[in-house]
């Protein structure tokens, strides 16, 4: 007998039980499976007892330091066992708590695996289950890796179990887990070895704040070795050495225990999610905005789709999963204000963007630190040690992100993440009365310091700090200048991995151009995540260069008026197409170097098209595109790093260099590619909406081509076939007046090539293509307009491409007198014309941008000379999918 | 209970039952819906999956291709039907230069699970731009799968596969084996890719058969039977990757081999084998290998000119016994 539910939760965990408690709130019949207890890893191995324990090794410390606060003991001693058992009890009372909320919520239980049957179905033991909807919350399983002598070490479920206190243990991997495992250690009384292979303990914290905490490790006999990879764990001395090389230099640890943490992996063993057309990528469930799987009806939260692996974000995905499915069906997560707590000593917590982050986006910024030592609470707790800061956007005011470290930093991030979350400003949050004495105090002091009008420390000259595109238009920012870096870059490379790809930005806002207080920024929304993400660490690190597009959330007239309050806006794009211009022109310089070879078309002369077509899209739109194509990569903010390592070929490549010039691709900015075939994409494109159709989403698919296309079949067949489906196309042509040596007029029966589309009776507008505003503004209306009802529309943006069809093309075809008139076009200088009318910037600003864009492509040009081929045994990868990848019968080898 | 069923409707099954598990599968082609598809493959499921899912195209092959392929790209998984084989070639570009190249040229960064069912052979008197049979056309592409099933059981087994790969295929049907009869499995299974399928085990030669001409050879071999000739019958099934492994063990039991396709054997598919045998069996081979195809001409209309073009069963035993060594009366 089939018991039969509305949804069926797989998976006991923070994710599961509390999607299940939402589901059955909200009416629906509801079930989970739980294999183990009842809370899942977050409660029985993970945050819970390790807490537990901390908590014991943390009294231990004030208690040894008790003499001090008047607390007088002969000896104090520590009973590990005790802890133990204390952990323990800890443990069960909140499982039995999930337990009895579960069955309190009228949630029915099932023990066992559950094992997805297909057709809604999920089979526990003999039981059979059927359901409408499933969610996968099956969370995660510690990660192993290829070590000599793994067997030795022990993980964090099994240093949990340890039945006394090591005297040395050797850490492997200085992300959370570890170094919340060597906290607690290191004040009980071991002597803890940190090994790290990256150049930083916790990477996703600011440096400032590892800094301090290694500090204090330090000062307890602890020790980290940073840029130090582990060779070998080996038996010796009656216990353990790790042989370890940092720097180039071998070293030695011995240990009792060694603990491999190396983060974890989303845990789908014995699932059958495949078999069930449930697609994973690196052993996670692929998951698209909404959390659905590839499998109808199956949807998937928490650690087991990878992404930020914490507890209380899946609980949060399972609540929107759960909406999704019983609700109103719309809910897509938004992570921009996930909080990360770490439970050092002192406690580590941060939210939102990073200091370095920030600046790496070239943010401008403001920053304001209080230190614990002048808060009256901390000095009453003993507790001292640390700092909060506040990073917030200059202009606006509105706190971007806060890294605490320090006494309860952990529970004080809350308010900065309700602020976070809630877009408040600064002056929001030190106009709101704070109770003295307490911590929390700290954190609105910080708010003031940034502002210059902190009350309990002495204020600082303002600390903003300009990005690039400002600083030379503020006259009296001379000394920021040294401050800030020339867009080098240098540190970031060293943490990057080799094969660099383009991560979607952290956050979908974009200061200048969102609307305050709007309340729907979102992030942005990637039909799948970043590769496999074991180390949330990884995930953290979101390396954008100096020049990053712009991504408003919205464009509005008045965000283009040439007007102070959109200067930032504005310099944006100006720098960006600026970058692409240097981008293209350093291109066909490594071209003529034989750096770069095929065939190369370059985007110069077309950057009003390129960025005023490209800004104005949501990160969720779909985008098709010709072979001419590298600034529209770039604008889309594919990391023009990855762009440079493909035009040489190179592994790191967005096309892991089998594309080439012509065929760069990014599926989580859903940069669907560009091709070499005149035309050919279109019908591509037209499945692009097709499918967004299909799927009922709002997304747009936006086509870009030249005017040659536009006499080919395909041309015709595709804007017939969007027009007869309604499917939500923006057709955009960029006229740039030749296809490859030909005119328009002596190649198109109807030069006004916009008129073409109306034979399908769609809309269809001509712009100037070379002035910026006017592109981004009427293609974000057509844009929207299509959005908004699904009908397809058409754009003739009329520009000129000064360089030849490709790099080989000696462009004897067009006039000299031709070619000057619409060099005085030039829409960067036609810009900057406009920039420099309107106060907003002036030629020494240009000129320095163009030095620094310079400096920056320079770098990107020595990263992909850098880079690594592809490797000629890998020739045949890629060419099938799956079991058909690397077939040898599919090679014709003989033989 | 497994019944027999016409290969058209194992076919139709597939499509359904696929449909039915998978949500983002949908068919896409001309007339498939209203009418039925010119085949009546597809007959009913309009009525059954909606309009959305069953949608009839435009007559404009190179779009419904590029449609299903940019659709592929973002996760559906459309089974395109080309009305013939011959349309298809309107839509060659979209196949060639995206469909087969897109997944490498991105550097695996996107996969196109795409099927596109086209019914090729001749025989019905459709001349020269209707009748075709061009599996080579195919075959030679890498980044395309191509199989031509030849049993209602393969056809639907088969085609369960296709649609589940996350590689585009190409599936070649035959117009003549359209209402061809043959025992289906109940329920729910696959056939896999990519394999050859031996017909009747034989002891004097290897014949290795491409689509329909697998059926007339398996035919002719019994045939052959009161002739004291004991054909070994290969039915290639997967014309890209092609199965050597039963191909090369059945020829080396054998030490003789012949080929037979409908199409073309200058370049074609019997060209690509007798070279692979040629290669893998050459110290094994008694007697040079034998191509038999249809005639060198676009296919004409009038009947005994058509009939003359097409190999038949006939065709085949003359072959044969040419392979072993034996005498041909006639």
């Amino acid at each position: 007998m089939a018991d039969s539910f509305d949804v069926v939760i797989v998976g006991g965990g923070p994710g599961g039980y509390v999607a299940a408690l939402r589901a059955a709130q909200l009416g629906a019949k509801t079930a989970i499976v739980e294999k183990d207890r009842m809370g899942g890893t977050c409660l029985v191995r993970g945050c819970i007892p390790t807490k537990a324990l901390l908590q014991s090794s943390e009294l231990y410390s004030l208690a040894k330091g008790g003499a001090e606060f008047g607390l007088v003991s002969d000896s104090i001693t520590f009973d590990w066992m005790v802890a133990q058992k204390r952990k323990t009890a800890v443990v069960d009372q909140l499982v039995k708590g999930v337990e009895g909320l579960l069955k309190a919520g009228g949630v029915t239980t099932f023990r066992g695996a559950g094992r997805l049957g297909g057709k809604g179905t999920v089979k526990v033991g003999s039981d059979m289950i059927t359901a409408k909807d499933i969610v996968i919350a099956t969370g995660s399983a510690v990660s192993r890796i290829p070590l000599k002598g793994a067997e030795l070490t022990i993980d964090s479920d099994q240093i949990l179990e340890l039945k006394d206190v090591p005297k040395r243990l050797a850490v492997i991997g200085g992300g959370v887990v570890g170094m919340e495992f060597a906290a607690m250690f290191a004040a009980l009384g071991s002597k803890v070895t940190v090994l790290e292979m990256l150049p930083q303990v916790l990477p996703m914290v600011d440096a400032d704040l590892v800094n301090l905490y290694m500090k204090h490790l330090a000062g307890i006999g602890g020790a980290i070795h940073t840029n130090s990879k582990v060779a070998e764990v080996v038996k010796a001395k009656g216990g353990l050495q790790v042989r370890f090389s940092e720097g180039g230099e071998g070293g030695a640890v011995d240990a009792d225990h060694v603990l491999l943490a190396v983060g974890r992996s989303p845990y789908t063993e014995g699932l059958g999610a495949e078999e069930a057309g449930v697609k994973l990528e690196h052993g996670r469930v692929v998951i698209d905005s909404h959390l659905r799987t590839t499998a109808q009806g199956v949807w998937a939260i928490g650690d087991v789709i990878g992404g930020i692996m914490l507890a209380h974000v899946a609980s949060y995905e399972g609540i929107c999963a759960v909406e999704n499915i019983v609700g109103d069906g719309n809910r897509t997560p938004d992570y921009h204000a996930a909080p990360n707590c770490i439970y050092t000593d002192p406690e580590i917590a941060h939210v939102g963007l990073g200091e370095k982050e920030a600046k790496e986006k070239g943010l401008d910024i403001k920053i304001g630190k209080f230190p614990f030592v002048a808060s009256g609470r901390a000095l009453t707790l003993g507790q001292s040690e640390g700092f909060a800061k506040i990073i917030a956007d200059s202009a606006s005011g509105k706190i971007l992100g806060a890294h605490i470290i320090g006494p309860r930093a952990t529970d004080l991030i809350a308010e900065a993440t309700l602020a976070i979350q809630n877009g408040l400003t600064m002056e929001q949050l030190d106009l709101t009365i704070h109770a003295h004495p307490t911590l929390p105090e700290s954190l609105m002091e910080a708010a003031l310091a940034a502002q210059g009008r902190a009350v309990h420390i002495p204020n600082r000259r303002a600390s903003t700090t300009p990005p690039p595109a400002l600083r030379a238009t503020s006259p009296a920012s001379g000394e920021d200048q040294a401050a800030t870096s020339p867009a080098s870059g240098e540190d970031k490379d060293a943490t990057t991995p080799p094969a660099l790809r383009a991560t979607a930005p952290a956050s979908g806002e974009d200061q200048a151009g969102t609307p305050p207080a709007s309340g729907e920024d979102k992030a942005p929304v990637v039909t799948s995540r970043a590769a496999p993400v074991q180390n949330r660490e990884q995930m953290v690190a979101s390396v954008k260069p100096p020049t990053a597009p712009p991504h408003p959330t919205k464009i509005t007239p008045k965000m283009l008026e040439l007007t102070k309050e959109n200067r930032d806006f504005l310099l944006k794009l100006h720098r960006q197409m600026q970058f692409i211009r240097r981008f293209e022109e350093r291109t066909q310089e490594q071209y003529t170097k034989a750096k770069i070879g095929g065939y190369c078309h370059l985007n110069i002369g077309e950057e009003a098209t390129v960025v005023g077509g490209i800004v104005p899209l949501q990160l969720t739109d779909y985008i098709f595109t010709s072979y001419r194509e590298h600034g529209h990569a770039i604008a889309r903010g594919i990391d023009p790093k990855a762009v440079m390592a493909e035009l040489f070929g190179k592994e790191n490549g967005t096309s892991h260099g089998r594309g080439g010039s012509m065929h760069m691709f990014d599926s989580d900015l859903r940069f669907m590619g560009g091709y070499g075939i005149v035309g050919g994409h279109l019908p591509l494109a037209t499945g692009g909406g097709w499918a967004v159709r299909y799927k009922k989403e709002k997304d747009v698919v936006f086509c870009m081509f030249g005017d040659g296309a536009t006499n080919i079949g395909a041309f015709h067949e595709s804007l017939n076939f969007s027009k007869v489906f309604k499917l939500p196309v923006v057709w955009f042509c960029v006229n740039n007046r030749y296809g490859m040596g030909t005119p328009v007029e002596a190649a198109s029966a109807v030069p006004d090539i916009y008129k073409k589309a109306c034979a399908y009776d769609m809309e269809s507008i001509q712009i100037d293509g070379m002035n910026v505003r006017e592109v981004l503004l009427k293609t974000s209306e057509i844009v929207e307009k299509t959005r908004a009802d699904s009908e397809p529309r058409f754009i003739e943006a009329m520009c000129y491409r000064f360089k030849g069809h490709s790099v080989v093309d000696p462009d004897k075809y067009r006039s000299a007198e031709d070619k000057e008139k619409f060099r005085k076009a030039d829409p960067i200088v036609a810009f900057e014309h406009e920039l420099e009318k309107s106060k907003l910037a002036d030629e020494e600003y240009f000129k320095k941008v163009r030095m620094e864009v310079d400096a920056e492509v320079q770098d990107i040009v020595k990263y992909a000379d850098e880079s690594p081929e592809p490797k000629v045994e890998d020739l045949y990868k890629y060419v099938y999918a799956d079991e058909w990848e690397e077939r040898p019968e599919l090679r014709g080898d003989p033989l | 209970m497994p019944e027999e069923k016409l290969y058209r409707v194992a076919l139709r099954e597939a499509l359904g039952e696929e449909m039915e598990r998978d949500d983002s599968v949908y068919l896409i082609g001309e007339d498939i819906g209203k009418f039925g598809g010119a085949y009546r493959v597809t007959d009913g499921l309009l009525d059954k999956f909606g309009a959305d899912r069953v949608v009839d195209a435009p007559i404009a092959e190179e779009v419904i291709v590029g449609t299903a392929i940019g659709s592929a790209m973002l996760g559906l998984r459309p089974v395109v039907e080309m009305m013939t084989i011959n349309f298809s070639l309107v839509a060659y570009d979209q196949i060639v230069n995206n469909a087969a190249k897109i997944r490498y040229m991105f550097g695996g960064e996107a996969n196109v699970p795409l099927v596109i069912r086209m019914p090729g052979g001749a025989g019905h008197q459709l001349s020269a731009q209707h009748s075709h049979s061009l599996e080579v056309l195919y075959g030679l592409i890498p980044g395309l799968l191509v199989v031509a099933p030849t049993t209602p059981e393969d056809a639907k087994g088969m085609l369960k596969s296709a649609i589940r790969t996350n590689n585009p295929v190409m599936f070649l049907e035959s117009m003549s084996l359209y209402n061809v009869r043959g025992m289906v499995p109940d329920g729910d299974y696959t056939t896999p890719l990519g394999q050859a399928a031996v017909r009747r085990k034989g002891a004097d030669l290897t014949i290795v058969g491409v689509s329909r001409m697998a059926v007339l050879a398996h035919e002719a071999a019994k045939q052959l039977e009161e002739e004291d000739i004991d054909a070994e019958v290969i039915d290639l099934r997967s014309i890209r990757p092609i199965d050597w492994p039963p191909i090369v063990e059945s020829v080396n039991r054998t030490t003789r081999c012949m080929v037979v396709e409908e199409g073309w054997v200058t370049y074609g598919v019997t060209a690509e084998i007798a070279a692979g045998v040629q290669e893998r069996c050459f110290d094994h081979l008694d007697a040079p290998i034998r191509r038999l195809g249809g005639a060198q001409v676009p296919m004409p209309y009038s009947l005994p000119l058509e009939k003359a073009s097409i190999p038949t069963s006939e065709d085949i035993k003359r072959m044969a016994r040419l392979v072993v060594g034996r005498k041909n009366d006639a």
